[in-house]
């Protein structure tokens, strides 16, 4: 794999968080950012997602990210891509909406994403097995949107069209029939649905491939992971994915006879039933749903199988690998699976590694690896 | 904002409930009107009272206007047989700046939108309907904004409308001229792709 890759040559954050001030030049390679915990090392790698993705996954409030009694924070990375370098730069007020900019020239949030592509890798992901489907919809809304610009822009009017089409199936629950003030925003709901619904479907298919691959390396070939993508309308029993889940025309079809079916019931309840908001991803261990079977070994490795086919999917999407962030999971791999995640990453992949502990690191990673650390709000070269 | 004056505080919030006024912009205007000529903010000021006081809903398009009915629904000159529907006043102004359009409108004064507890019963689709009884108009063109909202008005309306036998467009989605193809977003350059003309 010789792609090229996204490098960021510098992080540079203002009052975010717990950092007053922290400028670093992080290694094209791999950086171990060490120190104890609730030193703020997850934050460092929140900040980058915040740059890659316009918003934080840890908080839906921008101005949480400001550092206690500051008004104004601000993120910033030198980001190398294939043909050009910029500066990606977030400003977060707590009482003016962010600004983004990329070579100080201001940036719509839309057009921001793309420009930093991460991955990561946070203990929450280990649940993604077992957890609920809403997990397992967003690693696809993430990865997708950072992939293809009009995805995230299809899924955002989406979700205000669901919002509408819920509060007026509030206001005609009881009835019998929706008529024309529901059928507006059906029409709506299915142009926007079906790219999204076609896209989740295509990129489970591929990530199945990429995933199925690595898993069988890891086991040595003693253990077999599918992923299935479930959208909404597909029964329980459907354990094989669909080739008609990938094409348009076909999504638009079943997606206009679930809302018949589903008209009544929705009615009823006044809430929306039908759409990609009830999709989901069944992993599928040798024939056996993983969610019900797998044990927490298997979802591990299942786990740390799908991150790295998300770092090819990007890769192939985009034409350059992502960053990738890992935080804290090292320590819950066992040797061989760790030893097989640095080993695929090593030498074209950014890494950034927090860690209370370098233990799990061999002592040859450690010697490679750029170390920082993190202590009370301070990061330094070790 | 206890650093004001009483009155300059009063001029400030009251600026501020305008739409796109921030705190900073009604400052800023505060302080021009009350340091600026005492002629002026009494002009303003009474132009503000005067727009309000003698403007009214034209009783057939629903636009506002001073005479009713409105300038271009007595306009004997323009086509009667096409309505084109809008959601603001303002889109009337920004319409006929084109030159292009010689029809009649009709605003709606809003978009469908349940989340905001907007519904047709809410906007002037009544009104609209009295103007359609007696089959002088042909064509409605549903002019509504290009957002969710928008459509989903335009929608409602076309259902509403075509069984009534009138002829329904709406307007064509599309690239700015004059504009760059890669500054258009990708759902716009879908749209426009989709309505494509052969040349």
């Amino acid at each position: 794999m010789t792609a090229p890759q996204t490098i960021i040559q510098r992080l540079i954050l203002h009052d975010f968080r717990n950092y007053r001030h922290v400028d670093l030049e992080p290694s094209p390679a791999v950086n171990v950012l060490l120190g104890r915990n609730a030193q703020g090392k997850t934050n460092l790698l929140e900040s980058v997602l915040f740059l890659g993705l316009g918003k934080s996954p840890r908080t839906g409030r921008d101005g949480e990210l400001v550092r206690w009694g500051c008004r104004v924070a601000s993120a910033a990375a030198l980001v190398k891509k294939r043909d050009s370098t910029g500066k990606l730069q977030i400003v977060v007020s707590v009482d003016a909406p962010k600004r983004i900019t990329w070579n100080d020239g201001p940036l719509r949030p839309r057009d921001a994403l793309g420009l930093l592509t991460t991955v990561s890798f946070f203990p929450d992901d280990l649940y993604l097995v077992k957890g609920g489907p809403a997990q397992r919809r967003r690693l696809l809304d993430v990865l997708l949107s950072q992939a293809d610009a009009k995805y995230a822009r299809h899924l955002i009017r989406y979700h205000r069209i669901l919002r509408h089409r819920n509060v007026q199936l509030k206001a005609l629950q009881g009835r019998s029939r929706g008529g024309e003030l529901l059928e507006v925003w059906n029409q709506q709901l299915l142009e926007e649905a079906v790219p999204v619904m076609v896209a989740r479907a295509r990129a489970v298919h591929r990530l199945a491939e990429a995933a199925g691959r690595v898993h069988g390396a890891m086991t040595e070939g003693r253990e077999r992971l599918q992923l299935v993508y479930k959208p909404f309308f597909a029964g329980d029993e459907e354990q094989e994915p669909d080739a008609a889940w990938q094409d348009p025309g076909a999504v638009a079809a079943l997606f206009r006879a679930a809302l018949e079916r589903l008209e009544r019931d929705e009615l009823r309840r006044g809430v929306s039933l039908a759409g990609p908001q009830r999709d989901d991803v069944r992993f599928i261990i040798d024939g056996a749903d993983a969610r019900t079977y797998a044990s927490q070994g298997q979802q591990r490795t299942a786990v740390l199988a799908v991150k790295l086919a998300e770092l090819d999917f990007l890769q192939a999407e985009t034409g350059e690998h992502p960053v990738l962030l890992l935080d804290d999971v090292l320590s819950e791999l066992d040797p061989v699976r760790r030893g097989f995640l640095l080993e695929t990453v090593a030498d074209h992949v950014q890494t950034f590694i927090t860690t209370a502990n370098p233990e799990p690191l061999s002592e040859r990673l450690m010697k490679a690896a750029r170390v920082f650390r993190v202590h009370q709000g301070t990061v330094t070269p070790a | 904002m206890r650093h004001y004056a009483r009155p300059i505080a009063r001029l400030v919030d009251e600026l501020n409930k305008l739409p796109g006024i921030g705190p900073k912009t009604a400052q800023r205007l505060a302080y021009h009107i009350v340091t600026g000529s005492r002629q002026d903010a009494i002009d303003l000021a009474q132009a503000i009272v005067e727009a309000r006081e003698k403007t009214i809903y034209c009783s057939v398009c629903c636009t506002i206007t001073d005479t009713d009915p409105c300038a271009i629904c007595r306009d004997e000159s323009r086509d009667r047989t096409t309505i084109c529907i809008v959601e603001e006043p303002k889109d009337v102004f920004v319409i006929e700046r084109t030159r292009e359009y010689h029809g009649l409108y009709h605003v709606l004064h809003g978009a469908i939108s349940p989340m905001d507890g907007v519904g047709p019963q809410d906007l002037k689709i009544k009104e609209l309907l009295d103007r359609l009884q007696d089959g002088a108009v042909q064509e409605v063109i549903l002019a509504t904004d290009p957002n969710i909202e928008g459509e989903a008005t335009a929608m409602y309306l076309a259902r509403l409308l075509k069984p009534l036998g009138v002829k329904v467009t709406r307007m064509a989605h599309g690239m700015p001229v004059g504009g760059d193809l890669e500054y258009v977003d990708e759902v716009t350059l879908t749209k426009a792709l989709e309505g494509r003309r052969e040349l």
